[in-house]
């Protein structure tokens, strides 16, 4: 009986030696001779998505060759179209990919993205779970191009102040508290604020941070908590922060904004520099009155307009 | 007879509590990245920030992929009055010089450095051509590398974060068909990258500098004192000094370049041999120094120091495995048959060579190479033979060391030889490249 066992056993062991090896060998030959569909890496959308139930190279197999325009309250998968495309009042989509413009008409809601080549109009209660892409001009109700611009909401409430003492950093002179991580950079291991700010090097700050009215920052900023800028600052350098950023009134930042959290943009912010700027989230970014922005806005939960 | 029965229990059960912690480490990782929450990236500012850019070259030898690789970083869609290409002719008897002339005197953003003599090692070919490059980022590809035209913007991105000193791509084998030693070092690759690295940086933790398809802040390294040129993993001891010294490791998984990975067991076992010896290095060099460092948080310092001490897992590994003989063999029970069994798990479960079988598996799924997942049980005998190659190159080092004598750079022998047999660095179309992650 237990020969029996024994000879049962060896052979159930040798059976599964030969299916791995033989599982190996297809497997080595199939990857050999695997070919997979292109996906467009500037895209940027390769990650938690599979780009081909959209695209196969540049084409989805299903798209649309005519303009499209969504029934009111209809709701759809994923919706590629060569031509405009038109998502009525209250509609639904998985996805909207348009080769040229694409309008969301009020309250239309788009789970995933909505790229498109042309313009894209946006209406009143619009929604989009992902990623809002155009290669030519977003519209928030009635903007320009190629640029991101909320509507205005009236006159400034910012009115610049006389100045107050102003703290100065440069890459050869510091504040006490700091400590030198280069010859460009500087350290605070906690908490900076400051009132007016001449910043002339980079500084990381292992906190929050926040600079007063009309500071002046060149060097680039990384605070851990949270970043505020106050109005009336010029920020030439990148602002990148792990909790939530607010630039104040009427700031202009020049590079690149990058919040762990939410961003907010009060009143009349401008972003706009030698070449185009980008302002990401990670959490809602809030776009006050009269900001304009050249360059990018994208959030990884959702943008909102408040007048 | 007591006294070694009690020894081997004890060597035992240490054993099995250091492959646990590794082994929970790894699970971690893996269960966080098949969340498919999206991973921390800087995708969404990618070519906003460009500061001026050296990507340094070091060849040597390289007659063969040199025209491939300049022509590739050449066609970089990076603005050209913001970069330098330094291809470093690091003492080749070969035509790799006349080669880099030519492209110099073709193209401005390419300058040709001659390093004629002086010590050898990519270290010192490193730090050589760092002293002549002027960009405020310093990005590194080995020569038999063939960058897609994106991937340095990819790579520069993370840089609009003052604090962060260096930045890693993901490696991607190229040639994980080629045969069985390439097919599993490729799923160790991905599960390195694809999973372990990406968890890392997601987590809050460090990822590593790898030395290749990286980039360095230029102040940063100077900052911490420059390339370690008497180290094997310069590398390694770089991400070490950086993050000691207050700065971050960034990574970015989706910037891919392909390697060769090696094909022949006696070339990856040169290969672990000067990883294993560097490492422990690193391991000595910081290890305490990791575990003492007040500005990391608690979990930072353990994952590092891990990284540091993860070829030790070899010999603790046998150690676990030798003392249970005494045990088995004295009539003594062990401490427990579970505990048997949770060894032997935890062996094959943790390592399949320093990546658990989840979480290669866990890579299979987010790059959607079901069909390499096939390889997994085979790993098995990457296992079994990377675990005597690690024990053997630390009985190496510890030798060395205990005569006060040195170690020599062994360059990875590379296989290309054609044009473009390197796949084209932008995630089309290249087996085992990942290019549909998750």
């Amino acid at each position: 009986m237990n020969m029996l066992a024994s000879i049962l056993f060896g052979a159930a062991f040798l059976m599964l030696l030969v299916l791995h090896l033989a599982g190996a060998r297809w497997a080595l030959s199939h990857l050999k001779s695997q070919s997979r569909n292109e996906i467009d890496m500037e895209s940027g959308r390769a990650d938690n998505f599979d780009a081909t139930m959209v695209r196969t190279g540049r084409r989805a197999a299903d798209s649309l060759q005519t303009a499209f325009h969504s029934a009111p309250h209809s709701s759809s998968g994923i919706v590629h179209t060569l031509a405009d495309c038109v998502m009525g009042e209250n509609s639904t989509a998985q996805a909207v990919v348009s080769e040229a413009d694409l309008t969301l008409l009020d309250g239309s809601r788009i789970v995933e993205f909505a790229d498109c080549e042309g313009v894209m109009t946006l209406a009143s209660h619009c929604t989009v779970g992902g990623h809002t892409a155009s290669r030519t001009e977003i519209r928030l109700g009635s903007a320009s191009a190629p640029l991101i611009r909320s509507a205005g909401g009236g006159l400034s409430v910012f009115a610049p102040r006389s100045p107050g003492p102003v703290l100065r950093i440069s890459r050869e002179d510091s504040h006490p508290d700091l400590l030198r991580l280069a010859t460009d950079t500087w350290l605070c291991r906690g908490d900076f604020h400051a009132g007016t700010l001449i910043l002339e090097a980079n500084l990381v700050v292992l906190g929050s941070f926040s600079a007063g009215p009309e500071s002046n920052l060149s060097g680039d900023i990384r605070a851990s908590g949270n970043l505020r800028v106050a109005a009336g600052s010029v920020c030439r350098g990148n602002l990148v922060c792990g909790g939530d950023m607010i630039l104040d009134e009427q700031t202009r930042f020049e590079r690149v904004l990058r919040a762990g959290r939410s961003l907010r943009l009060e009143q009349g912010v401008r972003g706009e520099g030698p070449l185009p700027v980008v302002a990401y989230a990670n959490d809602v970014i809030i776009l006050g009155p009269d900001v304009l922005i050249r360059g990018k806005v994208a959030s990884a939960t959702g943008i909102e307009v408040r007048p | 007879m007591d006294a070694l029965v009690l020894l081997s229990r004890c060597v035992f059960l240490a054993a099995a509590a250091i492959l646990l912690v590794y082994a929970v480490r790894h699970y971690l990782f893996s269960f966080f990245r098949l969340k498919l929450t999206r991973p921390e990236d800087y995708s969404e500012t990618e070519g906003f920030q460009l500061p001026s850019l050296s990507v340094i070259v070091p060849m040597h030898k390289e007659e063969a992929v040199a025209p491939d690789i300049l022509r590739a970083l050449i066609d970089s869609d990076y603005d050209p009055a913001l970069l330098e290409i330094l291809a470093v002719n690091d003492r080749s008897s070969d035509g790799t010089g006349q080669v880099i002339a030519d492209f110099a005197a073709q193209y401005p953003m390419v300058r040709a450095l001659d390093r004629l003599e002086g010590r050898g090692g990519k270290p010192a070919a490193l730090k050589f051509a760092t002293e002549h490059a002027h960009g405020e980022v310093i990005v590194i590809f080995d020569a038999d590398y063939i960058p897609g035209p994106a991937i340095l913007k990819m790579l520069v991105a993370p840089f609009a974060d003052a604090q962060v000193a260096a930045v890693m791509g993901r490696v991607v084998p190229s040639n994980a068909h080629d045969s069985l030693m390439s097919g599993l070092l490729s799923l160790e690759r991905a599960a390195g990258y694809q999973v372990n690295q990406q968890a890392r940086f997601g987590l809050g933790l460090t990822p590593q500098f790898g030395g290749t398809v990286g980039g360095v802040r230029a102040s940063a390294l100077a900052a911490v004192g420059g390339w370690n040129t008497e180290s094997l993993t310069e590398d390694t001891d770089l991400t070490c000094r950086l993050v000691l010294a207050g700065w971050r490791v960034s990574y970015v998984n989706h910037a891919e370049c392909y390697e060769q990975v090696p094909q022949t067991w006696e070339v990856r076992r040169a290969q672990l041999r000067r990883w294993v010896i560097g490492h422990n290095e690193c391991f000595h060099r910081f290890g305490l120094r990791v575990l003492r460092a007040p500005h990391l948080s608690i979990p930072e310092r353990l994952d590092l120091f891990l990284v540091l001490a993860c070829y030790w897992t070899a010999p603790v590994m046998v150690a676990g495995w030798v003392a249970s003989i005494p045990l088995f063999l004295s009539g003594h029970a062990l401490p427990s048959d579970a505990a048997i069994l949770a060894l032997l798990v935890i062996s094959c479960q943790t390592f399949s060579s320093q990546a658990t079988l989840l979480e290669m598996a866990a890579a299979c799924f987010l790059d959607l190479e079901v069909a390499r997942a096939l390889l997994l049980p085979l790993s098995l005998l990457n296992f079994a033979a990377s675990t005597g190659a690690v024990c053997s190159a630390l009985t190496t080092f510890y030798i060395r060391r205990g005569r006060g004598q040195g170690f020599t750079w062994d360059k990875t022998i590379r296989y290309q030889t054609g044009r473009h047999a390197n796949g084209n660095g932008n995630g089309a179309g290249n087996p085992g490249n990942g290019d549909a992650k998750r």
